[in-house]
C-alpha cells in the first residue's frame, strides 16, 4: 500500500460532451464535468450530491473507469487512471467496483443469480466453492442464499436486485467501492435497508465509499465528506454534517433546503426558480446566478473560484463564501 | 425440469399441428432412403400419369415417376437449403449486426448502407440472374439464397445490439473487467436471440418457398428431387387431369410454411408477453 | 415547403443511387460470369459476328474502369442489347411488357390493400375475439401460401373442374369492340388478380390490425370515446387514419417482392408481362434481356419506393416532421 497518497486524487478535471453534425461541426457543447479537483482518503465514505443534470454521474462514470476525461488528472494510488486502464486493466476492475441506480437495468436479464455472480470470480481467476457463492449472498441479507442461487433476475424484487448487485461488487474485494444513486429507484422502504447495509458492508470491509445521491439528507445519514456539485463544477466541499446543518452557498442551502419538505417524494426535486439545462451555462459569470436570490452584479460578470473558508470546507460564491471567512 | 417446461409449451393444444408436421419432413429428409418406395427421379417406376393408387399414394407424373418419392426427397432438399441459407444469413447477420451496434460509428453506417440497399433491390430477380449466369446447383441455390438472407436480420441484430449495448449492464460487465467480446457475446447475444429467431425462421420459410419457386421455374437443380421440380412436371400435365400432382407436392409445401410461420408467430407472442 | 423540396430531392437522389448501385453489380455480373463477358452482352444465341461487334462496341480491349464506363453509358443512352430471342431491341421489348405487369399488379395490389385495411380495421376492433383469432389464422395461411401454388389450385379448381376462367393468356384472339376487349382482359385478370391479392392482402392485414391496436389503446382515442363518438365512427375515421401510413410505407418497400410474385404468377398464367419475358429469357439463355429486366424491376422499385416516401411525408404531418426533420 502507497500510504502516501489518498486512495483518489483528481486535478482539474473535464469532460465535455459535443454533439456534432454529420459534417462533424459541433453543435452543441456539453460541460458535464468542469474543472473539478478533489481527494477522497482510504476508509472515507465521499458524497457527491446534486440535482440531475448536474454531471454527477459522468463523474461516477469516470471514477470508475467506465468513461474517458478530456482533461486534468486522476489518479488511483497516485497512479495516472489512463496508464492503469492500459497496463493493469484487471488490477484496476478489481480495485474500483460500481453500482448503478437502476437494478432492473444493470443486470443481465439472461443471467441466472449464480452466472451473474460467479462471472467476475472467474473473469478474475479467483478460484472459489459453491459455499462461497452461499456466503456472499447470506453476507448482502439474500436468503434463503441456496433458493436465490438458481432464480432468474425477475424472480427477484428491486431490493432483491440491488443486494445482488453490491454482492456482485464486494465479491472482488474493491478497494473504491462507486454508488451511483443506489436506492433512487427502489421503494421508500427498501432504501434505508440498503444503505445500512452499504453501511454494514463499510464497517466489515473498510473501503472507500463514493456515494452519488441528490437528497442531501441521505448525504448527512450516510457521508463523511460531501461534494455538492452544480452544471459540472463543485460549489462546495466540506464535512458533510456541517455542510447540512449550516451550508453556504446558495445552491447547498436549496438542497437542504429541500430535505425539509413533507413529502419525501418530492425530495431533490427543489423549487424555483426552474433548473438550468446542461450546456445552457452562462458564457461569463456564475453559473447559479440565474437562480441565486442573493446574486449582486459581480456574480453576473465573473464565475467565483472554489476557496477555502475554513478547515476542509471550500465554497465558490462571492457573496456567501466572504462573509462567513 | 427446465426441458420438461419447455417440452410442455412446445406441445401446447397449439403447437400440436406445426410441431407435428415439421417432425414428419424432418423424419422424411433424414430417413428418405428408408421412406421413399422408389428412386425418386427414375422414370418408369409405374404407369404414366397414375392417380393415387395403393401402390402409389400420391400417384404418378407423365414419365411413370413416383410422386411420394418425390415428396419424400423433396424434403430433404427443401430442408437442406432452407437450413443451410438460412445459417449462413444468420451467421452473417450476427457478425455484422453486433459488432455495427455495439461499435457504431463508420462501420455501422457502411453496413446499414448495404443492408438498405440489398433491401431496396428486387432480390428474387437478381437470383435468377446469378442462378443463370452461374449455373443452378443444390449448393449454389443455398448459397446464393443464404447471401441474400442477412439483410434484414442484420438489421434487426445491429438494432437490438445498439440498444442493448446502452444498458447499464454492459457497463456493469465493464466494470467486473469484462472486455469487448466477451460482452458482445456473453451480455448482448442472449439478450438478442428473442427478436432474431423468429425472423430466422420466417427466413427459413421464405427460403423455402423460393427454393421451390425457383426450382417450379426450372433453375433449380435437375437432378435433384424437390418439391417446385414436381409442381412444374405436374403443371404440364394438369390438362390431362393430374390433380394429384399438384395437390399433394404444393400441400406438403404449404403445410410446412404455415407450420415455419405459426411457430414463429407463436415464438412473437410468447416473448412479447414476458416482456410486459 | 423550401425543407419538402429538399426532402423529395434527398429521397429522389437515393432512389437514382441505388439504380446506379444496381447498374454496377450487373457490370461485374457479366465480368465474373465464366467465359467471355461479350457473350453476356450479345446472348447465348448471337451470331460469332454480332459477338465481334459487341466486343468493339463495348471496348473489350481497354482497361476494366473504361469498361464500365463505356457500359453505364450505353445504359444511359436507353441501349441495353439487344434481345436474339425477341428480335427487338432490350429495353423495346422490356417496355411492351411492362404495361401489362403494371396493370396486373396494381390491381392486385389495390384491391390487397383495400381488403388487408378493411378486414384489418374490423379485426382490431375486436380484437382477442373469436372471430379476430380466426381471421389471423387464416391470413397467416395465406402469407405462407406459395404463390405459385395458390396459381395452379385456382386454375385447377376455377379454369379445369368448373370452367369459370381461361387457364392463362391477356385477351381471346378476335375479339371486337373496345368495351368487349375491356371486359376480356377482366375476365382474364380474375385468377391471376384474386392469387397475388389474397397473398399480398395478408401481410396488410397483419400489419394493420397491429398498428390499430397500438392506435386504439392510446390517449387520443379515449378521449374520442369519452366524447361520446360512436365506435364505428372512432375506427374508421380516426384510427384509420393513423395506420394508414405504415400500410403505405409497406406498399412501397414491399414493391420488389411483389415483381418477385409476378414472375411466377405471370408465367403460370401466361400473363404477358415482364415476369413471363424474364422466364422465357433464361430459357434461351438470352442474357442481355435478363440483366436488362433485372435493372428495369430495379428502377421500378425505387421509384415506387421514392413515390411511397413522399406520400408518406404528404399525408401525414408527423411523419413528415421525422422525415424531413
Amino acid at each position: 500500500m502507497k500510504e502516501e497518497y489518498p486512495l483518489v486524487e483528481a486535478k482539474k478535471l473535464k469532460k465535455y460532451f459535443r454533439e456534432t453534425s454529420l459534417l462533424g461541426k459541433v453543435i452543441k457543447t456539453t460541460k458535464a464535468v468542469d474543472d473539478v479537483s478533489f481527494s477522497i482518503g482510504r476508509r472515507e465514505k465521499f458524497c457527491i450530491v446534486g440535482e440531475s443534470g448536474s454531471g454527477k454521474t459522468t463523474l461516477a462514470r469516470i471514477l470508475a473507469g467506465l468513461l474517458d476525461y478530456d482533461e486534468g488528472e486522476l489518479f488511483l494510488d497516485g497512479e495516472r487512471y489512463k496508464d492503469l486502464l492500459e497496463k493493469d486493466r484487471k488490477g484496476f476492475r478489481r480495485k474500483v467496483q460500481i453500482i448503478f441506480q437502476d437494478p432492473y437495468s444493470s443486470i443481465n436479464p439472461r443471467k441466472s443469480v449464480r452466472e451473474f455472480l460467479e462471472r467476475p470470480l472467474k473473469l478474475h481467476g479467483i478460484s472459489f466453492s459453491r459455499s462461497d457463492l452461499l456466503n456472499i449472498l447470506e453476507s448482502v441479507g439474500l436468503s434463503p442464499a441456496e433458493e436465490i442461487m438458481n432464480r432468474m433476475p425477475w424472480e427477484l424484487s428491486g431490493g432483491q436486485r440491488q443486494r445482488l448487485f453490491i454482492a456482485r461488487a464486494i465479491s472482488l474485494n474493491p478497494e473504491l467501492l462507486i454508488a451511483d444513486e443506489p436506492v433512487s429507484m427502489l421503494d421508500v422502504t427498501v432504501r434505508a435497508q440498503i444503505l445500512s447495509l452499504m453501511n454494514r458492508l463499510y464497517e466489515d470491509r473498510g473501503m472507500s465509499i463514493v456515494l452519488i445521491s441528490h437528497d442531501m439528507l441521505t448525504v448527512n445519514v450516510f457521508c463523511d465528506r460531501v461534494a455538492v456539485m452544480y452544471l459540472g463544477k463543485f460549489v462546495e466541499i466540506g464535512k458533510a454534517r456541517d455542510v447540512y446543518s449550516s451550508p453556504i452557498h446558495p445552491y447547498s442551502e436549496l438542497l437542504v433546503k429541500s430535505t425539509l419538505k413533507p413529502d419525501p417524494g418530492i425530495r431533490g426535486k427543489v423549487d424555483l426558480p426552474e433548473k438550468e439545462e446542461l450546456g445552457s451555462i452562462p458564457a461569463v459569470g456564475c453559473r447559479f446566478q440565474p437562480r441565486c436570490i442573493y446574486s449582486v452584479q459581480r456574480c453576473a460578470l465573473e464565475e467565483p473560484i472554489l476557496r477555502e473558508v475554513s478547515q476542509g470546507r471550500s465554497v465558490a460564491c462571492h457573496v456567501k463564501g466572504v462573509s462567513r471567512s | 425440469m427446465k426441458m420438461k417446461k419447455r417440452l410442455r409449451v412446445l406441445l401446447s393444444p397449439r403447437n400440436i399441428f406445426p410441431v407435428s408436421m415439421l417432425a414428419i419432413v424432418a423424419v422424411f429428409a433424414v430417413f428418405a432412403e428408408f421412406i421413399a418406395p422408389y428412386p425418386p427421379l427414375k422414370t418408369g417406376v409405374g404407369p404414366i400419369l397414375s392417380p393415387p393408387s395403393e401402390k402409389h399414394i400420391m400417384g404418378t407424373d407423365q414419365v411413370g415417376s413416383d410422386i411420394f418419392s418425390q415428396v419424400v426427397y423433396g424434403s430433404r432438399t427443401a430442408l437442406f437449403v432452407g437450413l443451410t441459407s438460412g445459417l449462413i444469413g444468420l451467421a452473417i447477420a450476427l457478425s455484422l449486426g453486433l459488432f455495427a451496434g455495439y461499435y457504431g460509428s463508420k462501420l455501422d453506417m457502411l453496413i446499414m448502407r448495404t443492408v438498405d440497399l440489398f433491401l431496396s433491390i428486387p432480390v428474387f430477380v437478381f437470383m435468377i440472374v446469378l442462378l443463370v449466369i452461374f449455373g443452378s446447383n443444390i449448393t449454389n441455390i443455398a448459397l446464393i439464397l443464404g447471401l441474400f438472407s442477412w439483410p434484414l436480420m442484420t438489421r434487426v441484430v445491429r438494432s437490438q445490439s445498439l440498444s442493448l449495448s446502452e444498458k447499464e449492464f454492459v457497463a456493469a460487465a465493464r466494470a467486473i473487467g469484462e472486455r469487448d467480446i466477451g460482452i458482445i457475446f456473453r451480455e448482448i447475444l442472449p439478450n438478442v436471440w428473442p427478436a432474431v429467431i423468429p425472423l430466422f425462421m420466417m427466413t427459413i420459410s421464405g427460403n423455402i418457398v423460393a427454393e421451390s419457386g425457383l426450382s417450379f421455374l426450372g433453375l433449380g437443380d435437375p437432378n435433384t428431387a424437390s418439391w417446385g421440380r414436381t409442381l412444374a412436371m405436374a403443371s404440364r400435365a394438369f390438362y390431362a387431369g393430374s390433380w394429384w400432382g399438384i395437390l399433394f407436392p404444393g400441400l406438403v409445401l404449404t403445410l410446412t410454411i404455415i407450420s415455419l410461420n405459426l411457430i414463429s408467430d407463436y415464438l412473437v407472442s410468447l416473448l412479447t408477453r414476458t416482456e410486459k | 415547403m423550401k425543407k419538402f423540396v429538399t426532402f423529395v430531392f434527398k429521397r429522389l437522389l437515393a432512389a437514382i443511387l441505388v439504380i446506379v448501385a444496381v447498374a454496377l453489380i450487373s457490370f461485374f455480373v457479366i465480368n465474373l460470369a465464366p467465359g467471355n463477358p461479350a457473350v453476356m452482352l450479345a446472348g447465348e444465341a448471337a451470331s460469332p459476328e454480332y459477338i465481334k461487334e459487341i466486343e468493339k462496341a463495348y471496348g473489350f480491349d481497354k482497361p476494366i474502369e473504361e469498361r464500365l464506363f463505356i457500359y453505364l453509358h450505353h445504359l444511359f443512352l436507353g441501349d441495353w442489347g439487344y434481345s436474339t430471342y425477341y428480335q427487338a431491341p432490350v429495353l423495346k421489348a422490356i417496355l411492351q411488357r411492362l404495361p401489362a405487369t403494371l396493370l396486373l399488379m396494381l390491381t392486385a395490389l389495390a384491391i390487397a390493400i383495400a381488403l388487408g385495411i378493411y378486414l384489418g380495421a374490423v379485426t382490431s376492433s375486436r380484437a382477442f375475439s373469436k372471430f379476430d383469432a380466426l381471421v389471423n389464422y387464416v391470413s397467416l395461411t395465406f402469407y405462407s401460401f406459395p404463390a405459385y401454388w395458390l396459381a395452379l389450385m385456382l386454375i385447377l379448381i376455377f379454369s379445369l373442374y368448373i370452367p369459370a376462367f381461361p387457364t392463362g393468356g391477356m385477351m381471346d384472339i378476335g375479339i371486337e369492340g373496345a368495351v368487349q376487349k375491356v371486359l376480356n382482359v377482366i375476365w382474364h385478370m380474375v385468377l391471376p388478380v384474386t392469387t397475388l391479392s389474397l397473398i399480398f392482402m395478408a401481410s396488410y392485414l397483419r400489419l394493420t390490425r397491429q398498428v390499430m391496436i397500438d392506435v386504439l389503446s392510446s390517449n387520443f382515442i379515449f378521449t374520442a370515446i369519452a366524447k361520446g363518438l360512436p365506435k364505428k365512427r372512432i375506427i374508421f375515421k380516426h384510427a384509420l387514419r393513423n395506420a394508414l401510413i405504415p400500410v403505405i410505407a409497406m406498399a412501397g418497400t414491399q414493391f420488389g417482392q411483389v415483381i418477385a410474385g409476378a414472375v411466377l404468377t405471370e408465367t403460370i398464367f401466361s400473363w404477358p408481362g415482364m415476369g413471363s419475358l424474364l422466364i422465357q429469357a433464361v430459357t434461351y439463355r438470352d442474357y442481355p434481356l435478363v440483366i436488362g429486366i433485372f435493372i428495369m424491376t430495379a428502377i421500378v422499385t425505387s421509384l415506387s419506393n421514392f413515390v411511397a416516401d413522399v406520400l408518406m411525408a404528404r399525408v401525414d404531418p408527423r411523419i413528415k416532421a421525422k422525415l424531413i426533420g
